[in-house]
């Protein structure tokens, strides 16, 4: 009986691990696993495995950047940890069985081993190569151990550890605890690069004064022509909720996530620009996502040529082989349902500076009145930075067909402000926005509270009183 | 354990045998190979032009390359094609003037199938066996990790001259040469604690060349052939995007000046005839014998809403080098009104037959340019010719010459659109510019890995005598020189 048991607890044991460990990262950090996949690129070519061997831990980088592509595919990432530190429970736990100590020392030791790699899985850009070399670690020291023993086999294990380990893989970020604030920026982000926007909406559902989770639920709603009518329901910090600079001051997740909205409206050197960027400062300098977004950038460019040097690299991916292909071929679903932003994209010419938002989207707007998306965002954004005198102009030339109470409430303000600026408007505005407005003027030198409860979702009180934060 | 070496070993060797071809059939399909080095001539001296067919499909390759001489074969599996050097250089030393035939033979689903051949001239005359050139990603206007680095020409070993872990991940522009030789090159290095590295036969200096007249520091230059003064451009320079297809980077100057620099005396020489304030002033070279300054000139404008109607001539102005005085008069060599496009980089070669200059519709900023060309003006008689040979329907620019006169280098965007590669191209005794072919690489795949750009690529008889690390210890340690 007792020999069965042991017998037992040999793959209980560990089959327990593994599943406890793949509830932990399925449960609590799904999207910053994912994340990792699209800042990682693992090519099966000659050439990549080769240049592997020119690094230190040669090993460990090329399994774990093999296995890291997986990290795509719901469900597998958490698989893939749980069984990468189940094993290192494994070896450190055979390693101190083999120095004679007891088995609840062995499996004490072993636990805290696994929990101390675990919370350094939970930090955002640990690499599973850095798991793979203390692996190689325990290895080795183990092989060194059996060679004492069984030559061979210790031979073969320290041989293999060697070149699994070395000075670089142990991250120096320390140890981490999931951080669920920024496992949610990477669902809103991962969300919104996939296209599920009200799957973005739900996630951005509360309010938490996030520029990054105000860029993306104001790209959701205006994805689904709903920003106008919601602009002012949500935290706006100017324009930095609709566009994130592209500047040196950002990093790789901003640049990319700031390539969205301009490759959603069609306009491509943006798009391209941010994606640029946040390919060549994420950590190793290249990731699927970005090449995915660089090839279909150049294939809506007509630049042929320049989305081959991605798809040609994407081909080589066993994970993102059928997505490079569908795009190489014109017939696909995938091709056509791309090409139809070119209907979106501008047909003229202008020089511009890289932060200067409007002339981009009165650009996209000249080319095709229709793009809806660069129209809402164009309009919000002369709000937004309370530019009136841009607004009424805007809105005579793009917008006048489009009545909401944003627009509404706008246009009265500068109306108040300067009659003659809005005589070349021709929009009826709604009665109850015309009773609401004055009584706003009414009460608004009173109680702020009372102000702020009945107005405080109208672009009167954020045009009186939003004062941009600087920081 | 003796049976699993035995199996290792067998399957080592089973792996490591070569298909001979067989049964081949000829094929007319177009032979697809990258780098495209179909018909070019190449100096005797350059590394081995690897190259690998484009077809995945390929199994197998076998190549034989005949010359007048000699002959040698070469067979692998997979679709590269990667030459000994020992036998290349061999090869090549026997063949200089010759006409070399390579044949392609590959194995294609079970099936050998020979291609039409291509030629190789091997000129006489060879190629400078250094070339400097800084590698950075196409961030279009915000740089991430930069290095410059030296390559030999006759091999692939590499030399990086100042690399961004070491320089505070600071921005560092191009490295250049002066008169092709190693012993005379400098840099800018930016940002905190930044200055123009000059190395003087070996020894590297900080400076800080701008003095209280100038509005800006030095850009773009050149260093006079005796190594004394270098000119420069100060550029007050504005990154812009274009809106459509993939132009993507426009740079302009809104102010631009030529100065000269004294690097014995310390001191900048000036003059109101290149300071123009209502002219733009920019990529000044001296001509080869150091008598005259070459530049790109254009009146101001108002940018970027003027930007496509700027177009830039070329200019010359004397320099008296004994005085180290400006000239009075500015005589147009190239007239871009006349020729409806804008000049960049005028570069003159080191026998000063010829001028070199790309030439754009318009502006100061052919690398993203598809348009860009470059042109070569015949000093004796005045006539421009476009290098159609050399020239690719992508931007072609920043170019250099070798110091025989017989060889350009240049940057193109032609391989993939995105990545500048450096290439090479042979100019005639009757100034005939051949069809260029790129930088060759050990594997010919890394051109297809690689995520940066090569810039400024700048050709040299000699290796420079400086390692990064001296470069660091100038950075770090020694203050800049103050120019009067």
């Amino acid at each position: 009986m007792k020999h069965k048991f042991s017998k037992c607890q040999v793959w209980i044991l560990p089959l327990g691990s593994v599943l406890i460990l793949y509830g932990f990262f399925q449960l609590l950090l799904p999207y910053t696993l994912y994340h990792r996949e699209q800042y990682s690129l693992f090519l099966m070519n000659e050439l990549t495995v080769k240049q592997y061997f020119h690094q230190d831990a040669p090993l460990s980088r090329l399994v774990g950047d093999y296995l890291t592509q997986f990290y795509y595919y719901v469900g597998a990432g958490p698989f893939i940890l749980a069984v990468v530190l189940t094993a290192l429970g494994m070896l450190t736990y055979a390693f101190f069985r083999n120095l004679k100590a007891n088995r609840w020392v062995s499996g004490f030791v072993a636990i805290v081993v696994v929990l101390w790699e675990t919370g350094r899985e939970c930090i955002a850009d640990y690499s599973l190569s850095s798991t793979l070399s203390i692996i190689g670690i325990a290895a080795l020291i183990l092989g060194i151990v059996k060679l004492c023993r069984k030559k061979w086999l210790g031979s073969i294990l320290v041989l293999i550890s060697l070149l699994f380990i070395s000075i670089h893989p142990v991250n120096k970020n320390g140890w981490g605890m999931p951080d669920q604030d920024l496992e949610k920026m990477f669902a809103i982000d991962c969300e919104a690069y996939f296209g599920n926007w009200t799957r973005v909406l739900e996630l951005t559902e509360k309010d938490e004064k996030n520029e990054i989770a105000t860029y993306y639920h104001n790209l959701a709603l205006a994805m689904k022509g709903e920003m106008p009518n919601q602009l002012m329901h949500y935290y706006q910090p100017f324009e930095r909720g609709l566009f994130i600079p592209v500047n040196d001051k950002g990093n790789y997740f901003k640049f990319t996530a700031a390539g969205e909205v301009w490759f959603q409206m069609g306009a491509t050197t943006l798009a391209e620009h941010a994606s640029m960027l946040g390919m060549i400062f994420s950590p190793k300098q290249t990731g699927s996502r970005c090449l995915k977004r660089l090839a279909e950038i150049n294939l809506l460019n007509g630049d042929s040529v320049a989305a081959q040097k991605y798809l040609r690299l994407l081909k080589q991916t066993p994970v993102h082989k059928k997505w490079a292909s569908d795009r190489c071929n014109p017939q696909s679903p995938a091709y056509q349902e791309l090409m139809k932003k070119r209907q979106l994209m501008a047909n003229t010419d202008i020089i511009h500076g890289v932060s200067n938002y409007p002339a981009n989207l009165r650009n996209l707007l000249d080319s095709n009145a229709r793009n809806y998306l660069a129209r809402d965002y164009l309009l919000c954004y002369d709000l937004l930075t309370k530019n009136l005198n841009a607004f009424v102009s805007d809105y005579t030339k793009y917008g006048a067909n489009v009545v909401n109470d944003l627009y509404a409430q706008a246009l009265l303000i500068a109306s108040a402000i300067d009659s003659k600026q809005v005589e070349s408007v021709e929009v009826s505005l709604p009665q109850q926005i015309l009773a609401d407005f004055r009584d706003y003027n009414q009460i608004m030198g009173g109680d702020m509270g009372t102000v702020q409860k009945k107005y405080g979702q109208t672009y009167w009180f954020y045009y009186q009183y939003a004062k941009r934060n600087e920081k | 354990m003796n049976r699993l070496f035995f199996l290792i070993s067998l399957l080592i060797v089973l792996y490591s045998c070569t298909p001979t071809p067989h049964d081949v059939k000829e094929t007319s399909e177009a032979l697809v190979i990258y780098p495209e080095y179909q018909d070019v001539t190449i100096p005797a001296n350059i590394a081995p032009l690897n190259f690998m067919l484009r077809n995945e499909q390929v199994e197998a390759v076998s190549v034989s390359v005949e010359g007048s001489r000699e002959a040698f074969e070469f067979s692998s599996r997979g679709r590269k094609v990667i030459f000994d050097e020992v036998q290349w250089h061999s090869f090549l030393s026997q063949e200089k003037g010759n006409k070399v035939t390579v044949t392609v033979t590959a194995l294609l689903k079970g099936e050998w199938y020979r291609y039409p051949s291509f030629t190789w001239i091997v000129a006489e005359e060879p190629i400078d066996g250094y070339l400097t050139y800084r590698l950075i990603e196409p961030g279009f206007e915000v740089w991430h990790k930069i290095q410059i680095e030296e390559r030999s020409l006759e091999s692939f070993e590499t030399k990086s001259l100042a690399h961004h872990e070491q320089l505070n991940n600071q921005c560092m522009n191009c490295h250049i040469h002066g008169g092709n030789k190693g012993q005379y090159s400098l840099f800018h290095l930016r940002g905190e604690n930044g200055g123009t590295i000059l190395n003087r036969e070996g020894r590297l200096r900080k400076l800080n060349l701008r003095n209280a007249e100038m509005a800006g520091g030095a850009v773009y230059g050149d260093i006079h052939p005796s190594g004394r003064y270098g000119v420069f451009s100060t550029n007050e320079i504005i990154p812009s995007l274009h809106t459509t297809g993939n132009r993507r980077l426009e740079v302009f100057d809104t102010k631009s000046d030529l100065c000269i620099a004294d690097f014995d005396d310390n001191r900048m020489i000036l003059s109101p005839v290149v300071a123009d304030s209502t002219r733009l002033e920019t990529f000044p070279c001296f001509s080869s014998d150091g008598k005259y300054v070459y530049y790109c000139g254009a009146p101001l404008v108002q940018q970027p809403d003027s930007t496509k109607n700027i177009r830039y001539s070329i200019c010359r102005i004397a320099f008296d080098d004994a005085n180290g005085n400006w000239g009075e008069k500015v005589d147009t060599i190239w007239n871009a009104r006349q020729e409806n496009g804008s000049a960049s980089f005028p570069k003159m070669s080191p026998d000063g037959r010829y001028l070199l200059f790309t030439r754009s519709d318009y502006g100061t900023f052919p690398i993203w340019h598809r348009e860009s060309d470059l042109y070569m003006i015949n000093m004796q008689t005045h006539e421009q010719s476009c290098l159609t040979e050399a020239n690719s329907n992508r931007s072609d620019t920043y170019h250099s010459w070798s110091s025989n006169s017989k060889w350009i280098a240049f940057a193109s965007k032609r391989g993939d659109g995105q990545y500048g590669r450096v290439y090479f191209a042979y100019v005639s005794q009757n100034g005939k510019v051949h069809k260029a072919f790129v930088l060759p690489q050990a594997d010919p795949e890394i051109d297809d890995l690689s995520f940066k750009s090569y810039n400024i690529p700048d050709l040299s008889a000699t290796s420079v005598p400086f390692s990064t690390n001296e470069v660091k210890t100038v950075f770090r340690s020694v203050k800049s020189e103050l120019f009067e």
